[in-house]
């Protein structure tokens, strides 16, 4: 950058001040174009590696969110910069999509600062960040939808921090795993309890205490016959990773009991599978932050799990609810089949139900704590709803998933007095059918075993292992299929290396079949007779069916694989794809909108865009606003009549006025230039004829009346540098800005141009854009029109073909010179289309 | 006998995608291993054809798994996936043998025709070695009669097993015939 080194090596031969501030803005300027297109480089990155014909990592996805997030906010300061502090609010809208982006891939960023302690009634879901998924989630249900949702407050991450920096425990838990080699997932276990037990170990600072229980207490005086559970809620669970159910609740907390219950939810996050991860991928501190929230325990009859949606079979749109007697653990963790009943969401009917028998049910001790009992038959084989509360579930289930625009998976409980109350909702996976169900013909194939439930559709194969506790997830083999009583929170550590699943216990409903849906293994539940299956023995589990056959068979695991384009449906690619909604987008594209305003930035894209707008507009403005431009501005030499007065950037400015003049045939800036040789080539011609008589202003006369104080920027004037040009064109009454930028790296180059305004009534202005629009779109040129307003532009070419492109602009920009006046009616403007196209040397519609 | 591979990567995600482009893409058989120390145990009684793996993995990476299959004179074959920038290891993986390595993120049509180039060799390696194998043998007609035995086999492939036609093509009697295949 000559033009800075001048301001920094030779002060003296900088005589005016507000020339100074033009460049150092023009600096922050270079700075924003640079940033933008880096951003945009990323940005088209990303969309390409969403079509499918890329393989990539959550790595790939975290360098190039951070790379966009970088661009992002250096663009937002040097915005700052360049016009001041009325664009800090590019900052707010910033860290509301950046909030979104950090809930889809939590990870790389710093905790905020908040409250230590947030009310329900005081949480959305934007606050996901600070509080936790589960915790936001109430907080919308509740300030949201009025859904009933049991009182209670989070403890946030910022809390979390507070507690781990005064403790020095990052340090101290950094020291514990530095060492550790994984050799062993005894070593990972062994590590994991030393943590945790520091974790427990550690003081809760007294602030953050204090304000603990003094919300507890409010909690308290606000329902005083009521019982409370802590609970976990992670940044960015149950979004990423089903990790979820693998951290600790505990229920009936008495106020003795609550900051040691606080500590005993925070260590359970270091998880062996955590350590793992934080090992073999250096996890932030916001990945490790957990976030609690104390939660009114419903003193439950009755609770589940609905799926608005048929996860296993997406032609399905039944509302399905999971019901047991007493605390939902049961059925989470498999213990129990429930009662599964089926609700049409058009007519609000109960359909299918199936009735099981339910032998236990846990409950709420009176002294804290749960307290398990045993069920006689006939209680256990009662419907666990009755159904009044199953069609008010279903409706409750349809409105959350309306307002999330997506199938959920809501976990509600129902009290001794009939209350319902929404306990938990998050995304649910839906598993699409093969597009075309095909007959597989199984006669000849020797059936070992039969029943249960689909849990994950599907077939695999395999030999049979069986395990029986979360001891041996550590020794189970690949590609097994894997037998397990029941289900346990480890599990996922095998998913991804087993063919198929078979639980003993448990429905579609348990964490385990959110994970095994996750990871797409072929699973069932709820199997009892297993008995024949021995370690070893070779086999075919059709989950889809709920079969398992002797022996192998390719054909039939063949058959029931999911008909979907490649990747559709793995997580990495659905991770990208939602981050990109809030990244690649582009809502504001004309500048002249009233809705072309910060406030209305809903993507990253949006905010370079409106910046650009707004930064080249400052540029401008700091022109037009210059005093003694005469100073530093100099006027291009040319018989055109075209009063075009010159800055150069980077170039020193003439002492003498006499000199401040620039030969046409010597512009000393590529793009310039090129644009230039286009004017000339075509000459000055004489008016277009008008077709009638309305309106006309030769742009001769326009130019020639105007005289050399009219203000700046009603003239035709340029900031130039070597390889970029902005020029804003007045010609007539038609009002067009060229940005350009010229350099050997074509990943630099581009030209923009914004055409708006004319003389002549609206219908033919617009019959001008399109003439333009049809023309530019031959030359290469990406049109976005809207009324009589063109934004057109062109990038990425290499050097030789972007200086050819402002050669045809500038060419065309002669030619259709207040052509609008001639534009009377549609065949008028193509005949001249196909003429201009003809002059151009450009192929015309019909001739190829 | 169907090719077959072994991928290996801590992150479930890039191995669930390599397993369903290869399933999909190609006619070889993947199986995937997430815990890269499971690999000695893994590999005892089993031969691939060829390994992917991922450089960076806590436990055994990229390069130790590499490392493994050249000590233990192992037939299979090593495709090192790096991330981009870690032009270092994958030059010390050049040089250790590799047979290929690729810069994440790629394209599917990348990996896949560095697995074909990769079975393509693993083919050339096998018939080298068998035809080795004759040429080494000693006395000369220890090497014809192995010779005769696998040219048998593969014209009864090339016949569908037809002892009758396989006869009349090579102008074996079907007892010379019978009495290799047993």
């Amino acid at each position: 950058m000559k033009w800075f080194k001048n301001l920094v090596g030779k002060p003296e031969q900088i005589s005016d001040r507000s020339l100074e501030i033009i460049q150092i803005k023009f600096n922050n300027f270079l700075e924003i174009l640079h940033n933008n297109n880096a951003v945009l480089k990323n940005v088209s990155d990303m969309e390409e590696k969403l079509q499918g014909e890329y393989l990539f990592d959550l790595n790939y996805i975290r360098s190039l969110v951070s790379e966009i997030r970088r661009g992002v906010i250096a663009i937002i300061n040097n915005m700052t910069a360049l016009g001041g502090d009325r664009y800090k609010k590019l900052k707010e809208c910033y860290a509301k999509i950046d909030a979104e982006i950090a809930r889809i891939l939590p990870g790389g960023r710093p905790i905020e600062e908040d409250e230590y302690i947030r009310f329900f009634d005081n949480i959305r879901r934007e606050n996901a960040y600070s509080v936790g998924s589960k915790n936001a989630q109430l907080g919308e249900m509740k300030s949201r939808l009025n859904l009933p949702v049991p009182d209670g407050f989070a403890i946030s991450a910022w809390a979390y921090k507070h507690f781990i920096d005064k403790n020095d425990l990052q340090h101290k838990i950094s020291e514990l795993i530095r060492p550790l080699n994984i050799k062993s997932y005894e070593d990972l276990q062994n590590v994991s309890h030393q943590i945790q037990q520091i974790v427990t170990n550690a003081p809760i600072p007294d602030d953050l205490a204090d304000e603990i229980t003094r919300s507890y207490k409010k909690l308290r005086e606000k329902n005083p016959k009521a019982r409370f559970a802590l609970r976990s809620s992670a940044i960015g669970e149950d979004t990423e990773y089903s990790f979820a159910g693998q951290y600790r609740s505990v229920l009936n907390v008495r106020a003795v009991e609550l900051l040691e219950s606080y500590r005993a939810v925070l260590a359970s996050k270091f998880t062996p599978q955590a350590i793992y991860y934080f090992l073999s991928h250096s996890m932030s501190e916001d990945e490790l932050a957990m976030c609690v929230g104390c939660i009114i325990m419903v003193n439950t009859r009755s609770s589940g799990v609905i799926y608005t949606r048929n996860p296993v079979n997406a032609g399905d749109d039944n509302v399905v609810i999971n019901s047991i007697f007493g605390l939902g653990k049961y059925l989470v963790d498999g213990t129990i089949s429930p009662d599964v009943f089926r609700v049409s969401r058009g007519q609000k009917a109960i359909g299918d139900s199936l009735i099981s028998l339910k032998t236990r049910k846990l409950e709420m001790h009176p002294d804290g704590g749960t307290s398990d009992t045993e069920l006689s038959e006939e209680e256990g084989r009662k419907p666990s709803l009755s159904d009044e509360e199953t069609i008010r579930l279903a409706e409750f289930a349809v409105k959350i998933e309306e307002h999330y625009g997506s199938p959920q998976d809501i976990e509600w409980a129902i009290d001794h007095d009939g209350e319902i109350y929404i306990l938990q909702t998050r995304p649910l996976r839906v598993i699409a059918p093969p597009k075309n169900e095909i007959e597989i013909d199984v006669s000849g194939f020797e059936k070992l075993t039969e029943g249960g439930y689909t849990i994950c559709p599907g077939a695999g194969g395999g030999p049979v292992y069986r395990i029986s506790s979360v001891n041996d997830l550590q020794d189970v083999p690949s590609s097994v299929i894997l037998i397990t009583p029941h289900s346990f929170p480890g599990i996922v550590t095998v998913m991804g290396k087993i063919k198929g699943l078979i639980a003993e216990t448990g429905g579609m409903a348990s964490h385990m079949a959110t994970i095994a849906r996750e990871y797409g293994i072929p699973a069932i539940g709820n199997l009892k007779e297993t008995g024949m299956l021995n370690n070893g023995d070779m086999v075919t589990l059709d989950s889809t069916t709920a079969v398992v056959y002797k022996g192998l068979h390719d054909e039939l695991i063949d058959k029931r694989k999911p008909d979907l384009d490649l990747f559709e449906d793995i997580d990495i690619f659905n991770i990208l794809k939602q981050i990109s909604s809030h990244i690649a987008p582009l809502h504001l594209v004309n500048p002249k909108d009233s809705g072309f305003i910060a406030e209305n930035c809903r993507t990253f894209h949006d905010i370079t865009r409106f910046c650009h707008q707004r930064a080249m507009e400052e540029m401008f403005y700091g022109a037009s606003e210059l005093k003694n431009k005469d100073r530093f501005s100099s006027r291009l030499q040319t018989d055109i009549p075209l009063a075009v007065n010159i800055i150069y950037i980077d170039k020193e400015i003439p002492e003498k006025e006499k000199n401040r003049k620039v030969d046409e045939n010597r512009i000393e800036s590529v793009p310039m230039s090129s644009f230039w040789r286009g004017i000339k080539k075509e000459g000055w011609p004489a008016p277009a004829r008008p077709a009638d008589m309305k309106g006309i202003f030769g742009v001769f006369a326009t130019t020639m009346t105007r005289t050399e104080d009219d203000r700046f920027s009603e003239k035709s004037f340029a900031i130039l540098s070597d390889e970029y040009m902005i020029l804003s064109l007045r010609m007539g009454y038609h009002f067009s800005t060229i940005e350009a930028m010229v350099t050997e790296q074509e990943n630099k180059n581009y030209i923009r141009m914004e055409f708006k305004d004319g003389g002549a009534t609206i219908e033919r202005r617009i019959r001008r854009i399109r003439l333009l629009t049809d023309i530019l779109a031959k030359a290469g040129f990406e049109n976005y029109s809207k009324g009589d307003f063109l934004d057109s532009r062109l990038s990425y070419q290499d050097a030789e073909s972007t200086k050819e492109a402002l050669f045809l602009l500038g060419r065309l920009t002669v030619l259709t010179k207040q052509l609008d006046m001639a534009l009377s009616n549609d065949a008028i403007a193509k005949w001249y289309t196909n003429d201009f196209l003809k002059k151009l040397d450009m192929p015309v519609d019909g001739d190829l | 006998m169907t090719q077959e591979i072994l991928a290996i990567d801590d992150e479930l995600h890039m191995l669930r995608l390599l397993e369903r482009i290869i399933t999909d893409k190609t006619p070889y058989r993947v199986e995937t291993l997430n815990n890269s120390l499971e690999l000695p145990a893994f590999l005892k009684d089993r031969e691939f054809d060829l390994i992917i793996t991922d450089l960076k993995m806590p436990g055994m990476d990229g390069l130790d798994i590499l490392k493994f299959i050249k000590e233990n004179k192992r037939f299979e074959e090593v495709i090192i996936i790096t991330a981009f920038g870690s032009l270092d290891s994958a030059t010390e993986a050049l040089s250790s043998g590799v047979f290929d390595y690729i810069t994440k993120p790629f394209r599917k049509e990348e990996i896949i025709n560095t697995i074909n180039r990769a079975m393509l060799w693993q083919e050339c390696k096998k018939e080298t070695c068998k035809l080795n194998s004759f040429f080494e043998s000693e006395p000369l007609s220890e090497a014809i009669d192995k010779f005769r035995a696998e040219y048998i086999r593969r014209m009864l492939d090339k016949y569908d097993n037809s002892i009758e036609k396989t006869s009349q093509h090579s102008g074996l009697s079907i007892d010379e015939i019978r009495g290799i295949t047993g």
